[in-house]
């Protein structure tokens, strides 16, 4: 029995039990959720360990061989991905349990949470394209709901926007899906694979990587896609934000992008220039120009929301130079934009349930009565602007040491410069909220579920920053092995097939 | 070799203790600054002997080493013993800030930082630890008197930029070299404009953290708002050591610059120009911190100019000195920070007569001010000496060196009248009566500025015998010489001109001691303040000065017009510095700071909310990238 299905029929069953739940009690869905998760945690760091025997784990749905059934392929890149989702959203379950509290409704947001999670994880192990497509639209339309489920009007405008936003790249995925399946006659990823190997790239085949990676630039939020975020994850209740900005755009957008990219098409900086150059020409512009939108913004959320664009850029960036160092930067980077950012919306979370009030120009003087959540915010900070020995300085040296083994000096040095702007607009969020003196000192400290939460991952990021040699060995390094090994993806899916023909 | 870790850890854990358990705190800092002191000596004793080097973990191409020679024990030595001393003062002195729990532990983190610097045997190893300590600075930089929020701020901003500049250098390095380790063997020649790039890129990195022009001028602006044992701890003390030991280490053990005239006569240029125009700032400061702060800067003017110079009298004279000023320096700070715990001002011409009330402070700020001016034979005194002889065998090299001695002297000789002016406005003259209460300061802030002051007349009388052969030598790659050649002649007269030129300005400045005269005015009492003669004005002449009108006096001859012309020309340089440089440094920040606020505006103008026109952004970028691919 494999327990690679187990990753999204387990959150995906309890979403449909909650609401049974729901109507006996309250307290008992988030224990529920909250063991679940936790679970998927234990579990994610299993497949870890599994990962580091077999490089590749295949599971067929119903026993049908590939291709003619739907298989799910499971290698070191997905078991990093979904440990990265387990533990954004075991912290954020945790962090839940208060900050839902005045919400009506909760077994909906329960439900909507596990629904999302088994979208994500799906689409990290899949090994189908049309099943990515199921994946990621239950991961999408749960995110719409999660987003407007505050039912005021700016969470609903924020929500009607990322919807519409949302679906023309999801549609456009799906056009992709139906163009290749017209020419190829397959909807396995690995078979797919196969047939481009043995055609070569055209020119169609050049439309419907556009296509693609316009649809998942949109998911991912990079400039100038990106214009729904800054609205629709500030609207979400602030778990829903951590785990949107933290691992639900890399899972949409970025995983999707590179697993293609490296492994269905087979690209490299060799034998495709252009596509990896504008990449980062794509990660170069989210970075500056959302970076300097960040600094003039007024609300602490929104101010975050940009931030995560412009972070976008760099992991965009690290795939683009496509070397190893390059790559292992940029799946280091998920990692550590995750914590990072995921910290920092939990953070804003505290905030906003204690004062009241997410304008940066109404807040003031919390470092000194929420000094836990002041201190995560700055470990959290410190990671995202990477300051040694927290893991966003790992990934961005990662990243700069790909630029300079690929020849792209300049590359290197621009990238360095602009992350002066993430400097300046956390900066503006510390001296506002939590360094300035102000009359909002007296106010209480968040709830020790919160304050456990951020504490939890300013623990993981502690740990993951100090033991990155480790982290290097086991998980992020053969991550970017799996990507690099381009079209052998292919035939260690199929090869662990060969005597089923 | 465990010791590498305890040096770098130990201080960090007690200070984390000490902030956990905040009812033990004194002692957990104690334990653990003290551990680290011992831990340095039994360093630096093992130092003397052996070289260590051993790899931590080793990935592409960047080798994360640990190196130790002799110059790194006497770094490590020193950067314990300053730590423990500000901990020491600062136990009373820092006592009412309120953000005294987090004071403590950026102290920790900053001596953890910069053991981490001097232990690191790779540049990029080194970078690491090198940002640790701006983000430990920017800490202690907030825990101010007042708002010291925007001056943390530029203090970060300048130092990010330099920092910047630095790591550009190092990734120069490391793309054509291979690797960037230091020491390098073998090392590199400043042949290729490539390395030439990359070494003064280094250069300015190395020199700024030592607080050189022109990138200083957050030292004065974080005086006025943090406590003194801060600037005694962070600018006077630590960023000296560790700039000057980068300088050293880039100089003659990574690259070669005895080679290249043209680098040294670069180094030599900006250390003359920073003697002179920063004391010239000095001079006309009305207040005790910002004027120590500039000399602060000027004082690193004579260790780039002893490094530039190539001759080993003149490396280890500069390195000397940059021991001599962090000590000096340091008690500078702390015995003015003292007067300022007592008197709650630092403006000087509300100072004054404190002598007799505050005995103690007094003689080691007298100390340590006849040691910076270079007063034989205080420690201040040995290091220039070697400085000036360095320049005059850098004679047979070039003959630009009379300028470069002239420029010296005349610091020297301003210096010591900017301290008999400050001696004078804190210690002598009138006391205001609002003063007359004042007691000697604390215990705990007399002792580290006294142990100061005695290692500063230690270390000039036994200056062969105790530093100079026991920590300078035997940490610098080449043979000196005894203390090369030593003319008692010549040492005389410009000690004695010095001391004599110094006392001119001072008399030129000042009209004697305070002269009670009766005063008509009509019948009306005055109160004795307002007749009373402080020290901050004796130089206030300059401040309004003209070049011409100099000129002119000049002309009417005379000794005095000649000093006072000379005097000019520093202040005028001090002017061109503070007015120009400043104000292009001041106006590329902010211009740049408008330039990207500007953008950032119009782009949020972008951000419209509008569903259709977004939705036009997004076919409009998915139609390029079609356009990209396909075509």
């Amino acid at each position: 029995m494999s327990i690679i299905p187990l990753y999204f029929t387990i959150p995906l069953i309890t979403a449909f039990i909650i609401p049974l739940l729901g109507k006996i009690s309250k307290s008992l869905v988030w224990i529920v959720t909250t063991i679940v998760s936790f679970a998927l945690f234990i579990l994610a760091l299993y497949g870890v360990t599994l990962t580091q025997e077999t490089s590749m784990i295949v599971y067929k749905m119903g026993n049908w061989p590939p291709p003619l059934g739907i298989v799910m392929a499971f290698d070191s890149f997905s078991a990093l991905m979904v440990l990265v989702i387990s533990i954004i959203v075991f912290t954020g379950c945790f962090f839940s349990l208060r900050y839902i509290a005045h919400y009506t409704g909760q077994w909906k947001f329960y439900t909507l949470y596990m629904l999302i999670t088994a979208g994500m994880m799906g689409i990290a192990i899949t090994g189908d394209l049309f099943n990515m497509f199921v994946f990621l639209e239950i991961a999408a339309i749960s995110s719409y709901c999660l987003v407007a489920f505050g039912v005021d009007a700016e969470e609903l405008e924020a929500s009607f926007k990322y919807m519409v936003m949302g679906e023309i790249g999801g549609l456009t995925f799906l056009l992709a899906i139906a163009l290749l399946y017209a020419r190829t006659s397959t909807l396995n990823l690995a078979d797919i694979s196969n047939t481009i190997q043995g055609n070569g790239m055209n020119s169609f085949f050049w439309m419907i990587l556009g296509m693609l990676l316009f649809a998942f630039s949109i998911k991912a939020a990079l400039v100038p896609f990106h214009t729904w975020l800054p609205d629709a994850h500030p609207a979400a209740p602030a778990p829903v934000s951590s785990l949107l900005s933290g691992i639900f755009i890399k899972v949409l957008g970025i995983y999707t992008t590179a697993r293609i990219v490296y492994n269905i098409f087979g690209l490299t900086r060799a034998n495709a220039p252009t596509f990896f150059n504008l990449l980062i020409g794509l990660g170069l512009l989210s970075i500056a120009w959302a970076g300097l939108t960040a600094l003039k913004q007024k609300d602490y959320k929104r101010l975050l929301g940009y931030s995560t664009v412009s972070q976008i850029g760099y992991i965009m960036i690290g795939f683009g130079i496509g070397n190893y160092y390059g790559v292992a930067g940029a799946v280091f980077y998920i990692l550590a934009h995750a914590l990072g950012k995921g910290l920092l919306f939990l953070t804003s979370g505290a905030v906003v349930h204690r004062a009241g009030t997410r304008e940066l120009d109404k807040l003031a003087g919390l470092g000194e009565s929420m000094s836990t959540t002041a201190w995560s915010f700055r470990f959290g900070a410190l990671s995202l602007i990477g300051l040694p020995p927290l893991v966003g300085f790992f990934a961005k040296l990662f990243i700069v040491l790909g630029a300079i083994k690929a020849g792209l000096l300049w590359l290197a040095i621009i990238a360095i410069g602009l992350s002066v702007l993430t400097l300046a607009y956390l900066l503006k969020i510390e001296n506002n909220v939590f360094m300035k003196k102000g009359k909002m000192a007296g106010l209480k400290k968040a709830p020790f579920t919160m304050r456990i939460a951020m504490v939890f991952l300013v623990i993981v990021m502690l740990l993951t920053g100090l033991g990155f040699q480790t982290l290097m060995n086991f998980i992020v390094g053969p991550a970017a092995h799996a990507l690099l090994r381009g079209f052998e993806y292919a035939q260690l899916v199929f090869g662990s097939f060969a005597l089923n023909f | 070799m465990n010791e590498i870790y305890y040096l770098i850890l130990l201080p960090l854990v007690g200070g984390l203790l000490g902030l956990l358990i905040n009812r033990l705190r004194s002692e957990l800092n104690f334990l653990g600054f003290f551990l680290t002191l011992f831990f340095a000596v039994r360093f630096f004793i093992a130092s003397r002997t052996q070289i260590i080097s051993f790899s931590l973990i080793s990935f592409a191409g960047i080798d994360f080493r640990f190196y130790v020679d002799s110059l790194t024990g006497l770094i490590i030595l020193f950067n314990a013993v300053f730590a423990f001393l500000i901990w020491l003062y600062s136990l009373k002195a820092v006592s009412k800030n309120p953000r005294e729990r987090f004071y403590y532990i950026y102290i920790a983190l900053a001596l953890s930082a910069a053991n981490g610097i001097v232990l690191s045997g790779n540049l990029i190893f080194l970078l690491i630890f090198w940002n640790l300590l701006v983000f430990s600075l920017y800490g202690l930089l907030l825990v101010g008197k007042k708002d010291s929020s925007f001056a943390a701020r530029k203090a970060v901003i300048i130092i990010g930029v330099s920092d910047f500049i630095m790591m550009l250098g190092i990734v120069m390095l490391f793309v054509k070299a291979g690797n960037a380790n230091m020491p390098l063997s073998p090392r590199i020649q400043l042949t290729s404009s490539w390395f030439i790039a990359s070494y003064i890129l280094i250069m300015v990195g190395a020199i700024a953290k030592a607080g050189s022009m022109p990138l200083h001028s957050w030292i004065p602006e974080s005086s006025k708002v943090v406590p003194a044992s801060t600037m005694a701890y962070i600018p006077a003390s630590l960023d000296k050591l560790l700039g000057i030991y980068l300088l050293t280490r880039i100089s003659y053990f990574v690259f070669d610059i005895s080679g290249s005239l043209p680098i040294r006569l670069l180094l030599m240029i900006i250390g003359a120009v920073t003697i002179i125009a920063a004391v010239g700032m000095a001079l006309v400061q009305k207040e005790t911190m910002r004027l120590l702060s500039f000399h602060a800067v000027s004082q690193v003017g004579y260790m780039v100019l002893g490094i530039g110079t190539g001759i080993p009298v003149g490396i280890a004279g500069g390195l000397f000195h940059m021991l001599n000023n962090a000590i000096y320096k340091a008690c500078l700070f702390l015995s003015a920070g003292s007067v300022e715990y007592r008197t709650k001002t630092t403006k000087l011409d509300q100072l004054g007569g404190l002598g007799t009330r505050m005995p103690i402070t007094l003689f080691a700020f007298f100390i340590a001010s006849l040691a910076i001016s270079g007063v034989p034979p205080l420690n201040g005194f040995f290091s220039k000496w070697m400085v000036y002889q360095g320049i005059i065998k850098f004679g047979k090299e070039s003959n630009l060196w009379p300028i470069f001695l002239i420029a010296a002297t005349f610091g020297s000789v301003l210096t010591l009248a900017s301290f008999l002016k400050l001696v004078h406005s804190l210690f002598l003259g009138e006391r205001p009566r609002a003063l007359d209460k004042v007691r000697e300061a604390r215990f705990e802030m007399v002792v580290p500025s006294l142990l100061l002051a005695l290692l500063c007349i230690v270390f000039g009388i036994f200056a062969y015998r105790i530093p100079l052969s026991n920590l300078i030598f035997p940490s610098i790659p080449f043979r000196v010489n005894g203390i090369g050649f030593w003319s008692p002649i010549l040492a005389t007269i410009l000690i004695l001109v010095g001391i004599i030129l110094g006392l001119i300005v001072f008399m030129f400045g000042t009209a004697l001691k305070p002269k009670r005269k009766q005063i008509f005015i009509g019948g009306e009492v005055l109160e004795p303040e307002e007749i009373s003669i402080t020290g901050p004005n004796f130089y206030s002449s300059l401040h309004n000065l003209d070049l011409l009108e100099k000129t002119y006096q000049f002309g009417e001859g005379g000794a005095f017009d000649f000093f006072n012309y000379l005097v000019g020309i520093a202040s005028g340089l001090a002017i061109i510095f503070k007015d120009v440089i400043n104000r292009i440094l001041v106006g590329i920040y902010k211009g740049i700071g408008r330039i990207i606020s500007g953008l950032g505006g119009f782009i949020s103008l972008l951000h419209n909310g509008e569903l259709y026109n977004y939705v036009g952004w997004i076919f409009l970028g998915g139609i390029i990238i079609l356009l990209i691919l396909v075509f």
